[in-house]
């Protein structure tokens, strides 16, 4: 394993950590956009040096008999990478492939072109969600609205419909989409879920001008929508933390000098992140040489 | 022409198959949809729905016909059904109104909002 491969990656992944720690300082429109960055910047810094080490790792094999030792060269990788790297890097790089391929597979399912607006549909269990595509489509269950009052209700929309108008299934996909290919990114994932969430929250609060009526109908709907036993815990991220945010005062926007340290470290990031990618160009420029 | 979503034009041949008395021939389709089309889009469309299972075609003398799997409210509830499981999943690529909630997330819930929330 070469320094100039994880050094790189490690002060990526340090930058981006701390940037969605203090997510809860920013608005969430802004923490949304900033998680959202963080997660694919990371994931395009550490795909090389996974797909590096895949191929490092396959150079060596005795049955590939020295074909692959040109590309291992390149890199300078020239001592063996051991099977305990090697193995999983191999395993990641296929599974991401495919799990790629089931997330797209899974948002074009639901795509939804045409919007009728709000579709309220019978079913038994309390939900509220917003159909992918730029329909914008919102589909409420029967027992949902049965449960709220007409004020409730428009809150219920007007979160809705913040996802619809905003594009958050963007957002979403390419955050899935990153976890598919990097399963440990799946913390980052959930920070820029829980923004888009506090994001949809706050225009809801701009509608009704009640933050107390928002968090009250959103603590109902929670405790109506699941059965508490053995459901999974989103450590702070999830519904009581927005509850929260809802009960306190707004989150005020960013200060200037805070507004350029947090430019200052995205652009670091994003620097990194792409210098992982010089490998990459080395191994194409070698290619079209052959 | 403008570039019709492809979503757009399988509902509506959805729409068509439902209002018919009996299977359709992919000739009579088109002459029914409101909008102008070639004979072979519609045929694209068909297949792609025969493919998704949401219509069948049968042979009715030298040409195929087509008629909706389901109706409209049974299509409806499977579709709700597929919507649901996506909500449940936990690396779901919906924005929804809700997650789900721990036992510890219940208790902190009544904290905050009062126990006569519900």
């Amino acid at each position: 394993m070469s320094f100039s491969l994880l050094t790189p990656l490690a002060i990526a992944t340090v930058l981006a950590v701390a940037i969605t720690t203090l997510h809860r300082r920013l608005t969430p429109a802004l923490a949304a956009r900033t998680a959202t960055l963080c997660v694919v910047v990371l994931a395009a810094a550490a795909m090389p040096t996974l797909w590096l080490v895949a191929i490092g790792y396959l150079a060596h094999l005795p049955f590939l008999h020295g074909r692959l030792d040109w590309c291992a060269e390149t890199f300078g990788l020239h001592e063996a990478i051991g099977p305990w790297l090697g193995v999983p890097a191999v395993l990641l790089s296929v599974l991401g492939i495919a799990r790629l391929g089931r997330t797209l597979a899974s948002y074009r399912r639901l795509r939804h072109h045409h919007s009728d607006g709000v579709e309220v549909a019978h079913h038994d269990e309390v939900f509220a969600v917003t159909l992918p595509g730029r329909g914008g489509h919102v589909l409420l269950s029967s027992s949902l609205v049965n449960m709220l009052d007409e004020a409730e209700q428009t809150i219920v929309i007007a979160h809705e419909q913040a996802h619809a108008s905003h594009r958050h299934d963007r957002f979403l996909l390419v955050a899935q989409l990153a976890v598919a290919v990097l399963p440990p990114l799946l913390p980052l994932a959930r920070r820029v879920q829980f923004s888009l969430e506090r994001w949809a929250d706050e225009h809801a609060v701009s509608k009704c001008g009640d933050r107390q009526l928002v968090a009250r109908t959103l603590g109902r709907v929670a405790l109506r929508s699941t059965s508490p036993a053995g459901a999974l815990a989103f450590s702070g991220l999830g519904v009581p933390a927005r509850v929260a945010a809802l009960l306190a005062p707004p989150t005020l926007p960013l200060r200037s000098p805070s507004k350029l340290l947090l430019f200052g470290a995205l652009g670091m990031l994003t620097a990194f992140s792409l210098y992982q990618w010089h490998h990459v160009v080395l191994m194409v420029a070698e290619l079209c040489a052959l | 022409m403008t570039k019709r979503p492809d979503g757009t034009l399988e509902h509506d041949i959805m729409a068509v198959l439902w209002s018919a008395e009996g299977p359709l021939q992919p000739g009579d389709i088109r002459d029914r949809l409101q909008v102008d089309l070639a004979y072979t889009s519609v045929a694209t469309v068909l297949s792609r729905l025969q493919a998704k299972g949401l219509v069948s075609r049968s042979e009715a003398g030298r040409a195929f016909v087509y008629e909706a799997a389901f109706d409209e409210s049974q299509l409806a509830v499977r579709r709700i059904g597929e919507v649901y499981n996506a909500v449940t999943d936990k690396r779901s690529v919906l924005a929804g109104f809700l997650g789900t909630l721990s036992t510890k997330d219940v208790a902190a819930l009544r904290t905050m909002l009062g126990e006569d929330i519900g």
